[in-house]
């Protein structure tokens, strides 16, 4: 492993001014549980390595009238949230699941996205939750919605002196049901294919349909022909076999050693049908 | 039935707690006086042949003490057949071979010097499946024999056959016939301690190596023999075995990274730790031998199997290991589990430019019972018999012979059939759950319970040592790897000799103070050193019972005196004094001695520490100190006719598994999963639990999960990211595992050996459960979702 340098600012301030200082190549660390494995591997290689850690201003999580969750945000406290597990289920359910508990104890929400992995499990739950997010740098600070954050694997919209500072989720609203789904080869793994729904009805007839699957394409997907071939119709098992077959074509996975792109692309159907069975099964429930 | 103070109990294991606080020495903690690090480069081919290594930019590395090759170091053959050699010369054959090493003050520096070197090659054409490697023509791994003649082909010269009876005749005269395909993955061992050596040299040119083997005393031998390669002949290796996270099977053989760490250590003149990271352990450790087999079974109208015929294919890989003699544990099941009367089994071994394969857990017999069991229950659809109706028909029984001259003393297997189907509810469910997809199966197994004449020797050295307090040091040739030695030998010592479990202490892993050990393989080590406790502490007893006979009375009267002195109303009462200087009338329990008959008294029985002092503080004193050499009555398998009857008794189970299959996306869930196993007697119930439930989500993890992929000889998931074991959530099932006691007179209070047996039917019971569920049999492993998916829609189309 390469020797780097490690900074510890306290505050965003003192982060730029590191980097304005900097003249070698540096690079953000949060829980670092994706960027060391990346080190180590010798995929990157950075001179300096500046933690976001003590930072106080991006961590922990408010409720207002938005859900706010700053990035440093540690999955288990996520995990942990009552509020969250109440209102935000599909959020909490991709977080309890993820990885192990000794990754959750370190690894952040920020991170999870910044990563951009098309196999984030916090992305689809994000995608369906139309959530924004805050990138702040020298240059000052914009907010962006996270359908347009994702660029590729291992890409974002950032650029490298910019951090990600908040995520902000709008409540939902009445009658909405959602739920996260994940197949892996075993328990605990990177997601073979991942997907969130967020359904609002009206009796029987959806109002309003999120779906998003995740490793299947460059970036984790909204699925927006399909939400619009659900909207406006009664759920049935009919349309959800059109709704499955429809995600079957959208979808453009690859083969690897996880898994061939034949059976990603069935995955995506079969969860996504799921995905929205279980969301209304939820909103059932919360009645 | 014998009463026991302690075998059958749950007693703790004495390694536990040093092991969960983190302060077991395992050897990634060690550190040795002026110690280097070494570091190993490999090939970047799978076969290719080195044209020139340029070593001299690592050379000049600050911080390198030395860069070697095969060019500069004494060539070191190593291997079952000594084809392969610790550091490679002119060619390598496979993507972990080694090519050059460095040792370095830090592990950053090793690992910067080692990208420094710079080979050059020339890529040779490959062969990656055994079938091309048998092709006409194809490119040879290797051109010539360990002698140096030249190598026509690719076949390694290690062919096992059975032949028993006419399989022929019986081919024709079967009423149900079933034949298929079968077969497994390369898998890796996986054990959390990755695999290390430390090697350092004494002023004399003795070796001593701190290295993670099941094979001490076997590793001696061969780092003797390097060291007389290295021009060092006559000098000795101390191996020491520090603690071990998990071996598998790993530490059968030696390894070149073993080697490469003497070299190293000789050059530098310092110590040289050379320890794998994940990756390595991954790449350049030997994974388990992936078969492909041939069966066919026929049965008589009845059901009773009358043929079993196997012809196995399996890759070797570049070079030969211990691994290569798998087929002959495999022998067992193809040969003796149920009773069948005509057999024939051939394998063909076969070099290839993959990794070399070695041993694992179970040593062969998961890759055996594999196609057994998935086929005895297509033979049992063929002959319309339910699959487990057809198991007892042909169960093997106590007290009988098998085809390859097993001596089946006591059998469970039966019981084992039985208790599995009772606790499946398997009439209930069998053949009734494919509406809902969900199905129950079960398979058997049998193996080695009383230890295995592998090599010449199957003996196992103890020495047990009292001390002044009553402390009884267990100085044993075995190995504790996390299978629970320790705690089975604790229990069998303290019981043998009547003291308490807290006075012994288990001293193990050092070929300079430990008794001789041919090895911990093969499920012996309980079974081997337990029987040698139980003959080492018969003489001890017999020695303080000696002691007694000088000491005892004068202890008592003193006794007897100062409780008169306390209490002037006792009577000191009449006894028999002739009885206490005769040895024979004493015995020994929970640290007391006491005349027989009479345990409880408190006047009249004294401590073992009392009789010891007594012993070494007077003059012409003695202690105490004996030995036991335990050699099973069992016997090596004769060459020719391949019988031989390997062990001294033989272990049994069944293992049953109820599963529900995903339909839309072929996932596999097992619902509940059942272990009965003949371990003959219970010793420590703790760790034989451990054993099972270890062994049966091993198993699980072979037959849904663990796959070693490679392409083109190099691997693919060198990792736990993209290698998937089974971790504690995916066991959300109940494992009912059941010991059968069956009480074998060779075994050390009647128990057999169960470390390996917990995997090895595992794969088939799943497979049969999933057929049961969907009708449709995975033949290959692991029984993956898309493999499960791709058949549900063959069979629809
Ligand atoms: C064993 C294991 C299992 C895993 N399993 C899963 C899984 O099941 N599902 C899953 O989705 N992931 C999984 N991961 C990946 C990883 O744990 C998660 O992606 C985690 O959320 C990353 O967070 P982190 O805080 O550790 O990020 P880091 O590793 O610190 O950072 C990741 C990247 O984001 C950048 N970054 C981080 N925070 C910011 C910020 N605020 N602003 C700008 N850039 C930033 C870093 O520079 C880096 O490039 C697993 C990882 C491991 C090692």
């Amino acid at each position: 492993m390469k020797k780097f340098d490690y900074f510890q600012p306290e505050t965003l301030k003192d982060a730029y001014s590191l980097i304005e200082k900097s003249n070698g190549s540096y690079i953000y660390i949060a829980g670092g549980t994706d960027l060391i494995a990346n080190i180590k591997n010798r995929l990157i290689q950075p001179d300096a390595l500046i933690s976001l850690r003590r930072i106080k201003e991006i961590s922990g999580i408010t409720q207002n009238k938005d859900l706010t969750l700053g990035s440093m945000t540690l999955l288990r406290d996520i995990e942990k949230d009552s509020h969250i597990g109440q209102n935000y289920p599909a959020l909490a359910q991709a977080v309890k699941i993820l990885a192990t508990p000794q990754i959750r104890n370190v690894a952040t929400i920020g991170g999870n996205l910044c990563n951009s992995a098309p196999s984030a499990d916090c992305a689809p739950p994000l995608l369906v939750l139309e959530a924004s997010v805050t990138l702040e740098g020298p240059g000052g600070q914009r907010s962006i919605a996270i359908e347009d954050f994702f660029m590729g694997p291992g890409q974002t919209c950032m650029n490298m002196s910019e951090i990600l500072t908040r995520i902000r989720i709008t409540p939902p609203g009445e009658n909405t049901g959602m739920a996260f789904l994940k197949v892996g080869r075993v328990s605990t793994d990177i997601a073979i294919v991942n997907a969130a729904a967020c359904l609002t009805m009206e009796k029987n007839v959806c109002r309003k349909c999120r779906l998003s699957v995740g490793a299947v394409a460059p970036v984790p997907l909204r699925l927006r022909s399909v939400e619009k071939m659900i909207e406006g119709q009664e759920i049935s098992p009919e349309l959800l076999n059109r709704a499955g077959k429809m995600v079957e074509e959208e979808v453009k996975p690859i083969t690897d050693v996880r898994s061939t792109s034949g059976y990603r692309r069935i995955m995506s159907g079969v969860l996504i049908k799921r995905a929205i069975e279980e969301a209304i099964r939820r909103m059932e429930q919360n009645k | 039935m014998t009463e026991y103070s302690y075998i059958g109990t749950e007693a703790p294991r004495p390694d536990a707690p040093d092991k969960a606080a983190g302060k077991a020495l395992y050897i990634h903690d060690l550190v040795r006086p002026g110690m280097l690090y070494g570091k190993i480069k490999f090939s970047e081919y799978a076969h290719a042949r080195i044209k020139h290594i340029d070593t001299s930019k690592a050379e000049k590395l600050p911080g390198v003490h030395a860069v070697i090759t095969g060019y500069n170091t004494p060539e070191i053959r190593i291997g079952f057949i000594r084809d392969n050699f610790a550091l490679k010369k002119d060619k390598v054959r496979q993507f972990r071979d080694e090519v050059a090493a460095v040792a370095a003050i830090d592990p950053d520096i090793a690992e910067e010097a080692v990208d420094l070197i710079k080979v050059e090659y020339e890529e040779l054409p490959s062969v990656f499946t055994p079938e091309d490697a048998l092709k006409e023509g194809a490119s040879l791994v290797h051109e010539v024999d360990t002698r140096g003649r030249p190598k026509s082909d690719n076949v390694v010269p290690v062919p096992w056959k059975f032949v028993a009876g006419d399989v022929q005749k019986a081919k024709q005269e079967a009423a149900f016939i079933a034949e298929d395909h079968f077969q497994t993955p390369l898998i890796q061992q996986s054990c959390l301690g990755t695999a290390g050596s430390i090697a350092e040299f004494d002023l004399n040119n003795n070796l001593l190596i701190h290295a993670k083997t099941q094979i001490p005393f076997l590793a001696q031998n061969d780092f003797n023999r390097a060291l007389a390669a290295m021009g060092l002949k006559g000098k000795n290796t101390r191996v020491i075995v520090p603690a071990i996270g998990g071996s598998f099977g790993t530490g059968l053989d030696t390894h070149s990274y073993e080697y490469i760490s003497i070299l190293l250590a000789y050059k530098t003149g310092r110590p040289v730790k050379i320890v794998f990271n994940r990756e390595e352990e991954f790449t350049a450790l030997s994974p388990r031998q992936p078969p492909k087999s041939h069966i066919i079974q026929g049965c008589d109208k009845d059901g009773k199997l009358t043929f079993r015929e196997i012809r196995m294919i399996l890759d070797n890989g570049a070079y030969t290991s211990w691994g290569a003699t798998t087929p002959s544990v495999m022998m067992l099941p193809i040969s003796s589990l149920y009773r069948v009367p005509n057999v024939f089994y051939e394998t063909k071994i076969v070099y290839t430019n993959n990794t070399y394969c070695q041993a694992m857990r179970g040593y062969g017999n998961p890759q055996g019972t594999w196609p057994i069991e998935s086929n005895m229950d297509q033979l049992a659809e063929a002959a319309g018999i339910d699959p487990y109706e057809f198991r007892m028909i042909n169960s093997n029984i106590p007290n009988e012979t098998s085809p390859m001259g097993l001596k089946i003393s006591t059998c469970g297997l039966k019981e084992c059939l039985k208790t599995v189907a009772e606790k499946l509810d398997w009439e209930e469910k069998h053949g009734k759950g494919r509406s809902k997809a969900r199905g129950v199966g079960m398979a058997s197994l049998l193996h080695v319970g009383g230890g295995a004449r592998v090599y010449r020797s199957d003996g196992t050295g103890i020495i047990m040592k009292l001390d002044d307090f009553g402390n009884v040091s267990v100085i044993t040739g075995g190995v504790e790897m996390g299978q629970g030695f320790d705690a089975s030998l604790t229990l069998a010592s303290a019981e043998a000799l009547g003291v308490t479990p807290d006075k012994i202490n288990i001293i193990s892993g050092d070929t300079a103070t430990c008794p001789w050990d041919v090895g911990t393989h093969a499920s012996r080590g309980a079974f081997t050193a337990c029987n040698a406790a139980i003959m080492a502490a018969d003489k001890a007893r017999e020695k303080i019972f000696h002691l007694a006979s000088e000491h005892f009375m004068r202890r008592v009267q003193s006794k007897l005196k100062k409780q008169k002195k306390k209490d002037p109303d006792f009577e000191i009462p009449d006894l028999d004094y002739e009885r206490m200087f005769d040895p024979s009338e004493f015995d020994m329990k929970e640290n007391y001695i006491f005349l027989k008959g009479e345990p409880d008294n408190p006047l009249l029985r004294v401590t073992l520490e009392e009789i010891l002092r007594a012993a070494h503080y007077k003059e012409q004193g003695t202690m105490i100190a004996t030995e036991a050499f335990y050699d099973p009555p069992n016997e090596n398998i004769d060459p020719r006719t391949s019988r031989g009857n390997i062990s001294a008794t033989y272990s049994f189970g069944t293992q049953g598994a109820e599963v529900e299959v995903d339909l839309e996306t072929g996932k596999v869930k097992v619902l509940q999963f059942v272990a009965a196993h003949d371990v003959g007697k219970v010793i420590n119930k703790q760790t034989i639990m451990g054993q099972i439930y270890g062994g049966v989500v091993m198993g699980i993890g072979y037959a849904l999960s663990e796959e070693y992929k490679t392409e083109k000889g190099k691997n693919l998931n060198p990792n736990f990211l993209d290698y998937k074991i089974l971790s504690a959530p995916d066991v959300d099932f109940p494992i009912h595992a059941e010991c059968i006691e069956t009480n074998d007179e060779k075994g050390p209070f009647g128990a057999k050996g169960v470390g390996e047996p917990g995997l090895v039917p595992t794969a088939p019971a799943i497979a049969n459960a999933v057929y049961d569920a969907i009708g449709i049999r995975i033949r290959d492993l692991p029984i993956t979702p898309e493999k499960v998916l791709a058949a549900l829609k063959e069979k629809k189309d």
